[in-house]
């Protein structure tokens, strides 16, 4: 399959009082057509500004430095002018957020806020009455009933998973290459989850849609994606297929990440606990993020960062301690 | 050790008719019982607008049930008198979902976590500072974390202060309302441990209310399933794994995304969404998603009925599970 997407060293830095955080520091992955990649990480592991970087909205204000490619279809995302940035977003490349509740314009209506979108992408479809046809077939595949009632709605009068369902036929609108989903069923009933998993795969299998899928949800990621980004303190610190991951997890924090997850019909009397906390962005040094609670860390990952160690096609970890093929010596 | 009966809450909405809305009664909790036993962690599960956060609410006499009755040791909480209920109200405590809005910001740790002794009036200054100093460590931080300020913690340490000042007071009963549902998943063992580990030594009981079966099979003894303000389902936790089972508890076990890329679920468990409580469904409230459902379930509500070994269940067709 074709390469869509290939990031190289993606660099993401913001000033704060307390010091330059390096949100994202020096991201490297691969997207292929129709490919699902499942991000993983903790909250501040960098895979929301990773993918506010690629979509070029990451805030102005603090902003320290964005560098690295982003190589989309033959184009470098982060060299791109920012009127020629607004042709894909939103277009070739769409988001589906969090919180629908306030991903959506609270006073227009849902249907409007769709069609808005191929206003602004005139070039992804022609005629005035096709745009509606492509509307309320969207709305359809994504299972909204009546979509013709609904279209006319405002959000507030919508459910969480049905916001969430406008919010997907919305980023489909002008047919993507590739959907940006960043915890989109975090807020939702898992009842709901499993529908809108549904919906995401739907996507793929219809459109042929790549998609980047952001979530701190091992289940999830094992049941939808295809391969897999363990992120940690803004780097890539495990990158494989989800197999791979799932059954030879290379890096300690995966390995621990898997083993404190708390897992249906297979209760244990103590959870597996990882140490300590997350850690202070502001603050890292210049061994391993992880080594103050790296149950195998020796003394030169707290002085040293670790290498990307390849794992075949362009897969790679970053452990130091951790030889190529996974076996960890005990 | 706490029994409720019948436990209801009723809204009664005026609806905003400029915006289309009607009045009527939103039945929140609508009779719901169960007991929990000294020591003993009672699950409560259900998707948002079961009502389980209302009934923990209510529990907590935060707000009076609109019929019904809770008993706390055989004793009836509405038929207390205000001086008896502000001494229970202080031995009743809990442990909040988000770590970062449920304490105050401008206070210090140590009176964070004072606050409850103080409000007892039973201890001198140089007792509570004891105490504070015990139960900090008891959490695992350190007796100067007590002079920090809440922003000063990550996540997983600020849930450590709210279970600190939950325990402070040896409450025999704390209601966990969603407790590490915030929190990473590397951070999440940490707290269950910890709750688990003070549970034993101080024969705790909780009420651990949750959306997350998975978490609530390691925790719980026991587990109430709600839907729509009823309760569908009361078993053992250690029943979860059998066939026999309500169909909506069925549905919310295959809803959970399993961590195995080689046990590839069915892709979508059930279909449809929680109903308006404005408008409740006829007959059984979960039938309009329910694949057994028959013509009986659309008339009549089913009564939650002893299957023995502790397992009720409501459902028209328990006998054909």
């Amino acid at each position: 399959m074709d390469t869509l997407l290939r990031v190289d060293n993606l660099h993401t830095h913001f000033n704060t009082p307390r010091g330059v955080v390096k949100a994202v520091n020096g991201v490297n992955l691969q997207l292929k057509k129709g490919e699902i990649l499942g991000i993983v990480g903790e909250s501040g592991s960098g895979k929301s500004v990773m993918a506010q970087s690629l979509l070029r909205v990451v805030p102005k204000a603090n902003r320290a430095l964005i560098d690295g490619r982003a190589e989309f279809g033959g184009i470098d995302l982060m060299q791109l002018g920012e009127e020629e940035m607004r042709k894909v977003r939103g277009a070739r490349i769409a988001m589906v957020t969090q919180n629908p509740s306030t991903s959506l314009n609270p006073v227009m209506t849902v249907g409007d806020q769709m069609l808005e979108t191929m206003r602004f992408h005139p070039d992804r479809m022609p005629s005035d009455a096709r745009i509606r046809d492509r509307m309320l077939t969207l709305m359809n595949e994504v299972q909204l009933p009546t979509p013709a009632a609904i279209a006319k709605r405002y959000p507030f009068q919508l459910s969480g998973g049905m916001k969430q369902r406008i919010a997907i036929a919305m980023a489909l609108m002008c047919d993507p290459e590739l959907l940006i989903a960043d915890e989109p069923t975090t807020a939702l009933d898992v009842t709901i989850q499993a529908q809108i998993l549904e919906l995401i795969r739907n996507a793929r299998r219809v459109h042929g849609t790549s998609v980047i899928f952001i979530t701190h949800d091992l289940g999830v990621i094992a049941q939808l994606c295809d391969t897999v980004a363990v992120m940690y303190a803004g780097k890539i610190i495990e990158y494989n297929t989800v197999d791979e991951i799932f059954r030879t997890p290379r890096h300690p924090y995966t390995q621990g990440l898997l083993e404190s997850n708390p897992v249906f019909g297979k209760t244990k009397k103590t959870l597996h606990a990882m140490q300590g906390q997350p850690p202070d962005l502001a603050t890292l040094g210049d061994g391993c993020a992880f080594a103050p609670r790296c149950p195998r860390a020796l003394v030169a990952c707290r002085e040293r960062p670790p290498q990307r160690v390849a794992l075949g096609d362009h897969f790679h970890h970053a452990c130091a301690v951790v030889q190529d093929h996974g076996a960890v010596p005990a | 050790m706490i029994e409720v009966t019948d436990l209801k809450k009723h809204y009664r909405l005026s609806g905003m008719p400029w915006l289309g809305g009607r009045p009527g009664t939103l039945k929140a909790v609508d009779g719901v019982s169960f007991q929990i036993a000294a020591g003993e962690t009672l699950g409560l599960v259900g998707e948002s607008g079961s009502g389980k956060s209302t009934v923990g609410q209510m529990l907590l006499m935060q707000t009076p049930p609109t019929e019904g009755s809770i008993r706390f040791d055989g004793t009836e909480i509405q038929d207390l008198g205000k001086g008896a209920a502000d001494v229970l109200k202080g031995k009743v405590q809990v442990v909040f979902q988000d770590p970062y809005d449920s304490l105050n910001p401008r206070m210090r740790v140590r009176d964070i976590i004072a606050e409850p002794l103080r409000n007892l009036k039973q201890f001198s200054a140089q007792e509570i500072r004891s105490k504070v100093d015990g139960v900090i460590q008891r959490v695992g931080l350190r007796v100067d974390d007590l002079a920090k300020f809440p922003h000063q913690f990550s996540g997983g340490q600020r849930q450590r202060i709210g279970i600190a000042r939950a325990i402070s007071v040896n409450p025999k009963f704390v209601v966990l309302d969603e407790p590490v549902s915030a929190l990473d998943v590397s951070v999440q063992a940490q707290v269950i441990n910890l709750l688990l580990e003070i549970q034993q030594q101080h024969q705790i009981a909780y009420l651990f209310i949750s959306h997350n079966l998975a978490i609530v099979e390691h925790v719980c003894d026991r587990v109430v399933i709600l839907y729509l303000g009823k309760v569908a389902e009361i078993l053992a936790t250690s029943d979860l794994h059998q066939q026999k089972l309500h169909p909506y508890t069925r549905a919310l076990i295959d809803s959970i995304p399993v961590p195995d890329p080689a046990r590839l679920k069915a892709p979508v468990p059930l279909q449809g969404e929680i109903p308006d409580p404005m408008n409740l469904p006829t007959g059984c409230r979960f039938s309009p998603r329910c694949a057994m459902a028959q013509g009986v379930c659309r008339e009549r509500e089913p009564a939650l009925t002893d299957l023995g070994g502790g397992h009720w269940m409501a459902c028209h067709r328990s006998a054909e599970l």
